[in-house]
């Protein structure tokens, strides 16, 4: 299930990199469905829980941005209604439906973006190339749930007390800005502190060494030559125009050729290779047990 | 020296050929295209200047703390919706730490704030928006740091602006190219939101740039930091605070 955690975090990058710029910005249908569909069914094997309301987020959006979309381009040849005298086109609806699906599959695939690369990973790549600005969120990520815990407290000591417990908002808004300043006071001063203790205890020296040690092993190296080569592929196709549509005035596409099919077949297997690699290590984790 | 080559190279050279190579690439959606790069690309000199630049431990850790205060005042204010202090505590880092501390707060705060609101196509835009507005309030800090009407009125263009971007942000993603019409209609149906982000922007400045402001300043003062930016010790009694706000 976790073949790509366990990767070195360039390998899950450059496959992430390169599903996610295909599918914005490219106007095929095929690379959409690919990219929807690589990234539901991977959700589904990791069996990741989607909340309701996100799911409904989505469907609202895409509806949204489908119904929309022909009230502002008018450029199809087949009108289904007049709105005010203007068409409501075929050709923009289903534009907007494939522009919809589209930002829905981007929105998933940066679901599948958290399963892949696992933070640490992550800090570890990115603290190599921008160690400090690493080191900020790091930091920020450790500080936020810390002010919140202390708002709160604040809060409390606040709420006994008997000042603030106001319900009308002018006064919950001036007894929030005074938990903000006296929130400030308190972590500047800790802040000084931790950077003393980060300066006592060496940050700045020469010979850094990281939290996590990933190795490039031949494997990354393999599978970063499978990733790039399909991604050049549909490159290709793209650039050439194979797998070019134009929606107006009526929906055109070009002709399927050999190119045009490796193009859509590479960029399919790029966007099911998480999907595949987690079926397979879960076939092969039910096949070792059975033996047992 | 090797810092402006860099800026030179990356906005007369980089930004057009990455633009016009993708827009040939991808010909529909060059606006997403272009816009996508132009926003990444022009973070990263300020970035790379950040990364090059002495930084000490202590200073790292106030810029740390200032990005966390911001992210946690969106769950402070959470019971108001619309209602957040990002761009008042960049603003405020920008007016006392100086043009790129504001760039760095802003910016994290967009991209760690998605931590939790979640990341999307949108974390660069809203990167470029907030890191603008902390290096712009930098480079005005001085009028701004003298006149209060100033700092209200840079309130509201932050958000008046902070909502355009976004809006031009929708636009590229949610039509095949820019059509004035879909953007208005956006902008209109956003204008409430836009409101409400310029009235809580001058809030949070005249409730939070006295007290903020004076803790930063006396922080700067005791442990010397961010000694390049000027500061003039006039300027703070302008902000004093008084017994409302402490």
């Amino acid at each position: 299930m976790d073949t790509f955690r366990r990767r070195h975090p360039l390998v899950p990058l450059t496959l992430l990199l390169s599903v996610l710029l295909l599918v914005m910005f490219a106007q095929t249908p095929t690379l959409t469905v690919s990219a929807f569909l690589g990234a539901v069914l991977f959700l589904c094997v990791t069996k990741t829980k989607l909340s309701v309301k996100t799911v409904l987020c989505y469907l609202v959006l895409w509806v949204l941005v489908a119904v929309t979309n022909p009230l502002f381009s008018t450029g199809g040849a087949t009108p289904i209604v007049f709105v005010n005298g203007r068409p409501y086109t075929k050709e923009a609806l289903l534009y907007g439906i494939h522009l919809g699906a589209m930002l829905i599959a981007v929105l998933l695939w940066f679901r599948c973006d958290r399963l892949l690369v696992p933070e640490e990973n992550r800090f570890y790549l990115f603290g190599g190339i921008a160690p400090k600005l690493a080191l900020l969120i790091t930091t920020v990520l450790r500080f936020v749930p810390l002010l919140r815990r202390r708002a709160g407290e604040m809060r409390a000591a606040q709420t006994a007390v008997g000042v603030y417990d106001d319900p009308d908002w002018i006064h919950r808004t001036k007894s929030s800005m005074t938990t903000m300043s006296a929130l400030t006071t308190w972590s500047l001063e800790h802040a000084i502190d931790a950077g003393a203790a980060m300066k006592a205890r060496g940050y700045g020296l020469p010979g850094r060494t990281t939290y996590r040690t990933c190795r490039f092993r031949t494997m990354d190296g393999v599978c970063i030559t499978v990733i790039l080569p399909l991604t050049a592929v549909t490159v290709v196709a793209l650039a050439t125009g194979r797998l070019d549509i134009s929606y107006y005035p009526n929906i055109i596409t070009a002709p399927a050729d050999t190119l045009s099919r490796c193009g859509v077949t590479a960029y399919a297997v790029l966007c099911l290779l998480p999907f595949l690699t987690s079926v397979k290590e879960a076939i092969r984790w039910s096949f070792y047990r059975s033996k047992m | 020296m090797r810092y402006r080559r860099l800026t030179l190279v990356l906005f007369f050279l980089l930004i057009p050929a990455v633009a016009v190579g993708g827009a040939l690439l991808f010909r529909e959606k060059h606006y997403a295209w272009i816009s996508l790069c132009v926003t990444v690309l022009t973070c990263l000199p300020i970035f790379y200047d950040f990364e090059r630049r002495e930084t000490g431990a202590a200073e790292l850790m106030v810029l740390s703390v200032l990005t966390s205060l911001s992210v946690a005042g969106r769950f402070l204010f959470a019971w108001l919706p619309g209602f957040k202090p990002v761009t008042a505590i960049t603003v405020i880092t920008a007016l006392w730490l100086g043009a790129e501390p504001g760039f760095i707060v802003g910016s994290m705060t967009a991209l760690l704030s998605n931590f939790y609101f979640g990341q999307g196509p949108w974390t660069p835009f809203q990167m470029f928006a907030w890191g603008l507005l902390g290096g712009l309030a930098g480079l005005l800090a001085k009028p701004l740091r003298r006149h209060k009407l100033l700092l209200c009125l840079y309130g509201i263009f932050a958000g008046v602006f902070f909502s355009m971007v976004m809006d031009l942000f929708s636009t590229f993603w949610m039509g095949e190219t820019f059509t004035l019409k879909r953007y208005l209609a956006l902008a209109g149906s956003a204008l409430p939101l836009t409101i409400e982000y310029a009235v809580s922007n001058v809030i949070f400045l005249l409730a939070l740039t006295g007290p903020i402001g004076d803790k930063l300043d006396r922080i700067r003062g005791k442990y010397g930091l961010f000694r390049e930016h000027e500061t003039d010790p006039d300027d703070i009694r302008a902000f004093a605070p008084d017994e409302s706000t402490e």
